[in-house]
Parts: structure tokens; C-alpha cells; sequence
């Protein structure tokens, strides 16, 4: 069958010749039967003529032999698009109003595809992403859970063939090239990293497991190739280069593949540095995240810090299970080294009952996934239903005008044109119309893609939108999708007709009594649908207006949190000290500012403090439970710079010391888990059961949403910053009056005391607060204009249902007003038509939201999905613009002068 | 003159334009018309000229591969073989034929 279709493609393409060939051996023929004829004695003239008549009707022939090879449908093809044309030129308006609302539908469609593509579908770009695998501690895949030590120990136990690789977040860091500061994001990686990736340098080499031998022995780099050509403009003069960072100098050896990123898909870093140099590079600080080490010695030898992210490559599939045994046995072996004797025995049976598993690593350490596959499957869902809506509004306006060619279908069908002819010709006229508003469509998408994707969220990493093939057949799909619904109820509709009534009236012989026409089925489901997205986009408002409003525990709007690192500025940890002091010291002289704290982070930022072990005397958790809470050091006057509510004992005073008793304030719900409801002034918490009388607790605060407005209120305790050795990264500034106005007051202050130190932010806690909402924000905005545009194409659905029911019945109205008929009859007569339409249409609307709603429970925020206001008041809405658009035909119908509708038939 | 001539049963004309390329293995179409009109003892009449668009129709279905040659005048030619799959055509259409005319010649057998 193929070899057929090419030989009639070769015949398509080459016509000419073939007409040519043919003509060549039919003169030949003629020319050997001429010749026959004459040897067997017939002059030469009648010779000729006689081998032509015994030929036959060469023109015939040489017609039958091209049609043999003709193509039908190509030819039907042609003549339908053709027609096709002719027809939208012929109705200009019409096509251009469907190209419009068809190319908004599917651009809107496309460009949350071409996102949700880039960010869910996509696989690393790496060889071969398929074979990639990540080593993941129970269901937990984003958590560093490896050591350096028990890293070394599974790559040995491998087999050859699978290689197994490490590497960490990025963290910032600042650099220094030829004496210019920048700061950067870098990641550590082991150096069979690139290896195991498959990644190609674009120049110089990347590392290989010798670059990653001895602790502090290999101060090499290898540049992203962003980076490269931001900071280096792409030279080649690169490689060879020291860059100074954090202090250590690294030489450039290499820069790896564009397009390649690492592994975490939410992370661009800038360079990448052996797993060996961590402490030289000071990498996060070298503060290990758990437990008391020593920060002036590297983590790659302890056992007990685990700062690795690993992931394994493995061609052949069926040893996957395998290698995970193999893995695991390792892991729990490294567990027991660790907590076997850990005092803590529910926090012991919780580490030794981990287990590793391999999950794919195709798509990388998949953060943005995680965090947007919610959103971005509800915008999906909603540009879906945006799209539906457009295709019902596109239909009725097709139905209305295959109406009006009922006359000349019904012609055609008489003169024996075939129904599925028709039916093709008429889908091919919806078929240019939906590759019209795809190309439309998809040019708005990608133009409109990278945008939308800032709109989700400001520092969505970059990530490539331009179009691929994924997004291309998607288009295509969606384009035939469409078609097919838009179009092929009318097709088949207009096509089903008594031949004779077509032919004798004006008109079909539509009913009067209001039974549920095409037109009245697409209105309603334009009701329905925008009804759903009309929910949604209340719903999502009031989740943002509530979120606005919900009270943080602390005095939000008037604290003025400055952002700094000391450390990365090039302060050392003495130094540092010196500079609180004297920052504190200028910005209390400013006028308006009432008191300031500092702390070690700022609220509000995703987990502020450390992780921390906390025992009283004798803990036991229950099953399941961690004995931990997220510790933070402070300032003495914090409590009273951020406003936070103390409901039992004192706050820090100056008469906490470092050489004094240690002291903690907790939060009430550290009280309850740790000591009921016993009173807790007085009584003793420490880091460990074997000392757990380090601090002395003097004060309970008010639970307060500290990390983000819909987490749960964490376990929280501070502690005074003085009885700590650590830097502080954030200066809070309790403010008299507006904040705004302060800031740059503030920075000059700063700029005066610190010129060294850079700031990297001045935020009031309110505006650090919203920060963490932007995902609703751009929900809400982007929710509330598919929202708003679904009301409007229903509402110009229901519009041109009654203006062509009122033009159809022109006469009818008309006989019954010269009959006598008030005006509020016919007005009632016309909107009778729409009150079913908009009624059912409300009625499913509003049982569909109640289902999709559940869809959104995750995204919602202090209202249920089911809240009935919010119902009603879409309803109420919805039936207002429904009126009024029914108000403007209905009208109409009263002035109808009787004499000229009877007239006109 | 008493016309002893007949036009080619419908449907028949393939399987003779394939039989005839078989029997000779490279023919143009004149020779083809020849050839039938001879072996059929001037019996079966071709129309010379239906013979190209029935050679174009084997073209299609690729039972025949044409081809461009001299002939022993030195004069431009398209000559005609059997693809393998026209052979196996012949074959299924010949069988089928002989049972055909097997069983009408049952049927008219006088008792």
C-alpha cells in the first residue's frame, strides 16, 4: 500500500513526463503499425489513418491512462478548500469573529501547555534520560540523606556498569575575577558526576573521578555555559582563569553543554566544584544542618552529616531491583553506625527503619513539579474549559449559519450530492477555520508563555519555552479536537433534511413551544462551563482576599526586615560582631524607628532557624512523633520589635549573658508537647536526653503562623543571640509610622556605618508575607480573566441565540402583535426561549463546581470550596448579564411594526 | 465478411496483457497487441488503444515495471516485465479463471 501511494506521489510530482512518455509510445505504436500496414501492401496515407482508427480514441486513452493514477481525494481535497475559501470570504465577519475567539481559546490552551510541557513533561537534557535514577530515603526525594562516607561505600559495592553520582544544592557564594565581586550560585558534585550524566564541555574538559580524590586537594571549576557567556562573554580565553571563590581560588578547566542545568530542575547554578573542596569554598557556611560539628573542619569524613543528593545510572533495567537491595543494605548499615545507640529510641527506630528505594531520575530532582503541577493543572483545566466554551460558542454560530444555507444544501442533496460529501465539505470549512485560530493560537501561546510564566512566580528559573514538537502536535491535536467538536453537529445537522419543506419555506419548521433546540443545548453549555470557571475565580479571590488579611501573630505591616550576609560580605565571625553593634547602634538614631532586633534570618522565609533536638528529662515521643523544634536566635528585643504576644513569663533582657544561665522563650504548642499542661516557667530543655537541663525556659509566646500563613504552626523556640556564636543575616526595625518612607533612610544609614556590607533586602514582614503568595496571586489574576472572558462569550452566546430567534420569528411576533399582543408578551414570548437555556445551564453550572472545586481545595485558603455565598453570588451575577443581554433582543421584538413582518414573507 | 471477431471479455484483459509479458518475458505494447491478436488466432480483438491505460493500472499496482529501451531498428521503446508480485497475480488470476471456466463449462455441458 505504500509503495502505492508513492508511485502516485511520483506521478503527482512528475506530470509531465509521464504525459510526455505516454504520448511517446502511443505515436509508436502508431508509427509500427503504420509501417505494418504499408509491408502488407496499403498505401501510405490510408496506412496512417487505418492504424489510428484501429488505435481507438487516442485523447480518450490518454485521459483513462492518466486517470488511473489520479487521486481522488487529494482532487476532493483541493475542490473542498476551494469552497471552503470562497464560503468565509463570502461571510468575512462571521470567520473573522470565529478565528478571534478561536485563536483566544486555543492561544490560551497553548501557552499553559507549552509551560506545563517545559516544567512537568520534559526530561532532563541528558543521553539517554531514561536510564537516570535517584536514590530517595522512603517517599522522600528532596532531602539531602547521604554522607560522604556511606557515598564512598555504595559506589564501591556497583557493579561496572551502573556509576553512581552526588551532588548538592547550589547555595550563593560570592566570587572575585580580576578583582570584581559577583555573586553566585554554585552546586557541589562529585566527579564522576559528568560521567554518569553523559554531559559533553562545550570547552576545555569537565571532572572526572580524579578531580575528586583528596579533601582540599582539587581547586578546580567547571562554568555553566550561561555563566560563561553572561560573565565571559563566551571566550575561550577562560580556561586556565582563577576565580576566587569564597576566598579559595579555583582554576576554570572547563564549561559544560549549554542547556545543561544539574539535576535540579528549579536551580540554574553558576559553576560546579568538587565534592572534595566543601570546606574550602565554604560552602553554606560549612554549617552543617544537623547536629554539633565543628565548623572549621570539612563534612566529607563524618558519618553523621548528610548533605548528599545521590543518583544512579543504570543501562540495563531489569538490575534495577537489585541494585536497590544492594544499595539499601549499605544504607541501613551506615544508620546503625550512626543511631544504634542513639538515645531518643522513637527517633532511633525512625532512622533505622528508613529505607532506600530508586525512583526514575528522568526528569532530574523535580522541585518544580512538585510545586506547580497543582497550579499548572488547574490553569490546564481551565484553559480546557475556556476551550470548550469557545467550540460551543463557534458551533451555535456555524448552526446559524448552515441554517441559513439550508436552501442550498438541500439543492445540492436533490441533485444527488451525497450526504458525506457534504459532511466532508463542510467539515473542511471548520477544519481551515481551526488551523486558522491554531496558527493564531499558537503564536499567541509561545508569545505569551515566557510571560505567564513570570506571572506564576517572579523568579521562575529560566526555562526553554521555545516551540518543540511536543507542543507542535499538542497544536494539532487541539486543532482537530476542536474541529471535530465545533463542527460536526452542524455538519451533521444541517445535512439531515426533509428535502421538499427545505425547499418550500423560508424557514425550518422550527417549533414554538421551546423545546431544546441545538442553539439552546450550546448556550447552555456555554452556561455551565462559565459558570465553573466564574466559581473558580471567586473561590481563588477570596482565598488571596483572606490570605491578605489573615493576621500572622506578629505586627507584620510595621517591621522593616533588612536582609544581609556578613560572612559573604567578608566579615569574620568577631568582626561581625562589632558591625551589629554599630549598625544598631545609627539606625536606633533614626527618627520614627522604635526599637530593633536582630535575629538569624528574617520571619517569614521558608523555615526560618535550624532544625533542633529538644529534650526534657526523661522524653519518651509517642509513635511517630519527633522530639525537634525549629530554633532561632535572637536579639534581646525581638519579642517586642516584631509584636509577638507573650502569654506566660518574661522576655530576653540584658541580664542574659554568655556567661549566664541559657535561657529560651517557646511557643505554647513546644509547651503542650513537651510538658502538657504543667506551667513551664522555670522548668529545663536541652539539646539531648543526656543533657537535658541545658536552658531555662522563661517565657511562652503565642502560637503564631512564623513560617508561612497555611503551614502548620511549628514547634518553636528562640534563644537569645548573645549565648550563640553564629551570624545574624537579618536586622528587624520596628517602625512609628509608615515603613516605606524609612527604607531608603535606612539604607543610606547602613551604606554609612557598613559600606562592606551588602544588603540584599528591606521588606516590611507584610510584604514577605505576600512574597510567599504570588502562586495564588497570578492564580487569582489569571483565573479571574478566564473567569471574566467565559462570562462574556456565554453571554454573547445566549445574545445571538435571541437575536436569531427573534429575527426567525419576525413574523410570528409580528401576527400576534397586529393580533392584539401587549409588549410585555412579545418581550415575554422572546426571553421564554432563553429562561430554559440560562436555567438548566445554571443548574448543571453550578452541580459542576460543586465536583471541580474539590480540585481546587489544595490552592483555597479560609473558605471551603463549597462556601454557599460564593455559589450565590455567581449565580447572581451570572443571571444579571444573562438578563441583560436577553433584554436588548427582547426590546427589540416590541418594535417590530406588524405591517412590514407580514410583508416580508 | 462474417465477423469472427470478439473484444476481450471484461475483467479478462490483465490477466492476457500478464500472461502475454510472461510468456516473452520484455514487450512493448505493440508487441503485447500483437502477440494476443496472433496466439488468438485473430479471434480476440483488442482496441490497441485500451491497452495503455490497462498497462498503466499494472504500473500502479507495481505487477509490472516498465522501462525504457532500443529496439532492433534502434528506436526508443518502453518495455515491460513482470514484477515478482505480477507473477504471483498471474498465477492466483489464471487458477482462478480455469475454475471459472471449469464450472461454466459443468453448467453448459449438455446432459
Amino acid at each position: 500500500m505504500r509503495g502505492n501511494l508513492w508511485r502516485r506521489l511520483q506521478h503527482l510530482f512528475l506530470k509531465n513526463q509521464f504525459d510526455e512518455e505516454l504520448e511517446e509510445e502511443i505515436r509508436f505504436h502508431q508509427d509500427l503499425r503504420t509501417e505494418k500496414l504499408r509491408k502488407e501492401g496499403v498505401p501510405e496515407a490510408k496506412a496512417r489513418s487505418q492504424a489510428k482508427k484501429q488505435f481507438g480514441n487516442s485523447l480518450q486513452m490518454k485521459e483513462q491512462s492518466g486517470e488511473v493514477w489520479r487521486w481522488n481525494f487529494l482532487e476532493n481535497l483541493m475542490q473542498d478548500l476551494g469552497y471552503a475559501c470562497r464560503q468565509m470570504r463570502m461571510n468575512f465577519g462571521l470567520s473573522v469573529a470565529v478565528l478571534l475567539t478561536l485563536s483566544l481559546g486555543i492561544g490560551a490552551t497553548t501557552s499553559i501547555f507549552s509551560i506545563f510541557e517545559a516544567v512537568i513533561l520534559r526530561s532532563l537534557s541528558v543521553t539517554h534520560p531514561e536510564q537516570l535514577y535517584l536514590l530517595q530515603i522512603d517517599s522522600d526525594v528532596l532531602s539531602a540523606a547521604f554522607s560522604q562516607p556511606l557515598f564512598s561505600r555504595m559506589q564501591k559495592k556497583l557493579p561496572k556498569e551502573a556509576s553512581l553520582s552526588a551532588t548538592t544544592r547550589a547555595v550563593q557564594g560570592s566570587i572575585e575575577v580580576d578583582g570584581k565581586k559577583e555573586s553566585v550560585r554554585y552546586q557541589l558534585i562529585s566527579g564522576n558526576f559528568y560521567q554518569t550524566l553523559q554531559v559533553k564541555p562545550v570547552l576545555g574538559r569537565l571532572f572526572t573521578g580524579e578531580d575528586d580524590r583528596v579533601i582540599g586537594n582539587h581547586p578546580v571549576v567547571v562554568l555553566s555555559h550561561r555563566f560563561w557567556t553572561n560573565y565571559f562573554a563566551g571566550s575561550p580565553d577562560v580556561l586556565g582563569k582563577v576565580i576566587i571563590v569564597n576566598k579559595q581560588p579555583l582554576t576554570v578547566i572547563g564549561v559544560a553543554a549549554a542547556e545543561f542545568y544539574g539535576l535540579w530542575t528549579d536551580q540554574r547554578p553558576d559553576f560546579w566544584v568538587p565534592i572534595a573542596m566543601q570546606s574550602n569554598v565554604d560552602y553554606a557556611g560549612n554549617s552543617a544542618a544537623y547536629g554539633d560539628f565543628d565548623r572549621s573542619q570539612p563534612w566529607a569524613p563524618h558519618e553523621g552529616i548528610f548533605w548528599l543528593h545521590l543518583f544512579a545510572r543504570i543501562p540495563d533495567e531489569r538490575k534495577v531491583s537489585q541494585l536497590q537491595a544492594l544499595l539499601s543494605i549499605e544504607h541501613t548499615h551506615a544508620m546503625e553506625k550512626v543511631y544504634g545507640q542513639y538515645p531518643d529510641l522513637e527517633a532511633r527506630r525512625q532512622y533505622l527503619s528508613r529505607r532506600v528505594s530508586l525512583s526514575s531520575g528522568a526528569h532530574g530532582f523535580h522541585v518544580l513539579s512538585e510545586r506547580y503541577l497543582t497550579p499548572l493543572n488547574i490553569l490546564m483545566g481551565m484553559s480546557g474549559l475556556l476551550l470548550l466554551i469557545t467550540c460551543a460558542n463557534i458551533a451555535s454560530l456555524l448552526m446559524g449559519r448552515a441554517e441559513k444555507r439550508h436552501k442550498e444544501i438541500a439543492v445540492r442533496m436533490s441533485m444527488g450530492a451525497s450526504r458525506l460529501r457534504l459532511i466532508r465539505q463542510l467539515l473542511t470549512e471548520s477544519l481551515l477555520l481551526a488551523m486558522g485560530g491554531s496558527v493564531i493560537g499558537g503564536f499567541i501561546g509561545i508569545k505569551f508563555g515566557p510571560g505567564l510564566l513570570k506571572l506564576l512566580d517572579t523568579n521562575f528559573p529560566d526555562v526553554n519555552l521555545s516551540p518543540n514538537l511536543m507542543v507542535l502536535a499538542f497544536s494539532v491535536c487541539l486543532c482537530i479536537f476542536t474541529t471535530v467538536l465545533f463542527g460536526l453537529a452542524p455538519a451533521l445537522k444541517s445535512t439531515r433534511l426533509d428535502l421538499v419543506s427545505s425547499l418550500k419555506l423560508n424557514y425550518s419548521n422550527e417549533n414554538l413551544s421551546g423545546r431544546f433546540s441545538f442553539g439552546q443545548i450550546m448556550v447552555s453549555i456555554q452556561v455551565a462551563l462559565s459558570i465553573v470557571l466564574l466559581t473558580s475565580a471567586f473561590l481563588l479571590n477570596r482565598t488571596l482576599v483572606n490570605l491578605m488579611k489573615a493576621d500572622p501573630g506578629f505586627a507584620a505591616e510595621n517591621v522593616l526586615s533588612v536582609s544581609f550576609d556578613p560572612r559573604l560580605s567578608g566579615y569574620s565571625l568577631e568582626q561581625s560582631r562589632n558591625l551589629y553593634e554599630q549598625i544598631e547602634a545609627k539606625v536606633q538614631t533614626i527618627p520614627g524607628v522604635t526599637s530593633t532586633a536582630l535575629s538569624e534570618c528574617a520571619m517569614v522565609s521558608g523555615g526560618c532557624g535550624r532544625q533542633s533536638g529538644m529534650y526534657t528529662q526523661g522524653f519518651v515521643a509517642a509513635h511517630g512523633q519527633r522530639a525537634a523544634v525549629q530554633e532561632l536566635f535572637v536579639g534581646q528585643d525581638y519579642v517586642q520589635t516584631l509584636g509577638l504576644t507573650l502569654v506566660r513569663g518574661r522576655s530576653f533582657t540584658s541580664q542574659d549573658q554568655k556567661n549566664t544561665q541559657p535561657v529560651a522563650l517557646i511557643n505554647q504548642k513546644t509547651a503542650r508537647f513537651y510538658f502538657g499542661n504543667e506551667d513551664v516557667i522555670g522548668k529545663r530543655i536541652g539539646y539531648s536526653l543526656e543533657n537535658p537541663d541545658q536552658f531555662e525556659i522563661i517565657g511562652v509566646l503565642k502560637d503564631a503562623p512564623v513560617n508561612n500563613l497555611r503551614e502548620e504552626i511549628p514547634k518553636f523556640v528562640i534563644r537569645p543571640d548573645v549565648q550563640n556564636s553564629d551570624f545574624m543575616n537579618s536586622l528587624n526595625i520596628r517602625i512609628n509610622g509608615n515603613p516605606d518612607a524609612l527604607v531608603s533612610t535606612i539604607r543610606i544609614a547602613l551604606k554609612e556605618v557598613a559600606p562592606a556590607l551588602s544588603i540584599r533586602s528591606i521588606q516590611t514582614i507584610r510584604e514577605r508575607i505576600n512574597l510567599t503568595f504570588t502562586k495564588e496571586q497570578s492564580m487569582t489574576s489569571i483565573s479571574s480573566v478566564f473567569g471574566a472572558v467565559a462570562t462574556i462569550l456565554a453571554v454573547i452566546g445566549l445574545y445571538g441565540l435571541l437575536s436569531y430567534k427573534v429575527a426567525r420569528r419576525t413574523a410570528e411576533i409580528g401576527i400576534r402583535m397586529a393580533l392584539g399582543a401587549g409588549p410585555r408578551s412579545v418581550q415575554w414570548l422572546v426571553l421564554q426561549g432563553l429562561l430554559l437555556a440560562v436555567f438548566s445551564g445554571v443548574t448543571a453550572g453550578i452541580a459542576l463546581s460543586l465536583y471541580t472545586s474539590q480540585f481546587l481545595k489544595s490552592m483555597l485558603f479560609g473558605i471551603s470550596n463549597t462556601d454557599p455565598l460564593t455559589y450565590a453570588l455567581v449565580m447572581v451575577i451570572f443571571l444579571a448579564c444573562a438578563f441583560l443581554a436577553g433584554w436588548i433582543p427582547a426590546h427589540r421584538a416590541t418594535h417590530i411594526d406588524p405591517m412590514n413582518a407580514l410583508r416580508a414573507d | 465478411m462474417l465477423s469472427s471477431r470478439f473484444s476481450i471479455p471484461q475483467g479478462t484483459l490483465d490477466m492476457l496483457i500478464l500472461q502475454t509479458i510472461a510468456r516473452q518475458g520484455r514487450l512493448h505494447g505493440f508487441e503485447i497487441a500483437e502477440e494476443i491478436k496472433s496466439r488468438s488466432e485473430n479471434i480476440l480483438q483488442v482496441e490497441e488503444g485500451s491497452l495503455y491505460p490497462a498497462l498503466q493500472r499494472l504500473l500502479l499496482k507495481d505487477w509490472i515495471h516498465g522501462e525504457w529501451g532500443k529496439t532492433t531498428e534502434n528506436r526508443r521503446a518502453r518495455y515491460y516485465t513482470l514484477t515478482q508480485s505480477g507473477k504471483e497475480q498471474l498465477s492466483r488470476e489464471l487458477n482462478q479463471y480455469q475454475q471459472v471456466s471449469l464450472a461454466i463449462r459443468k453448467v453448459i455441458q449438455p446432459a
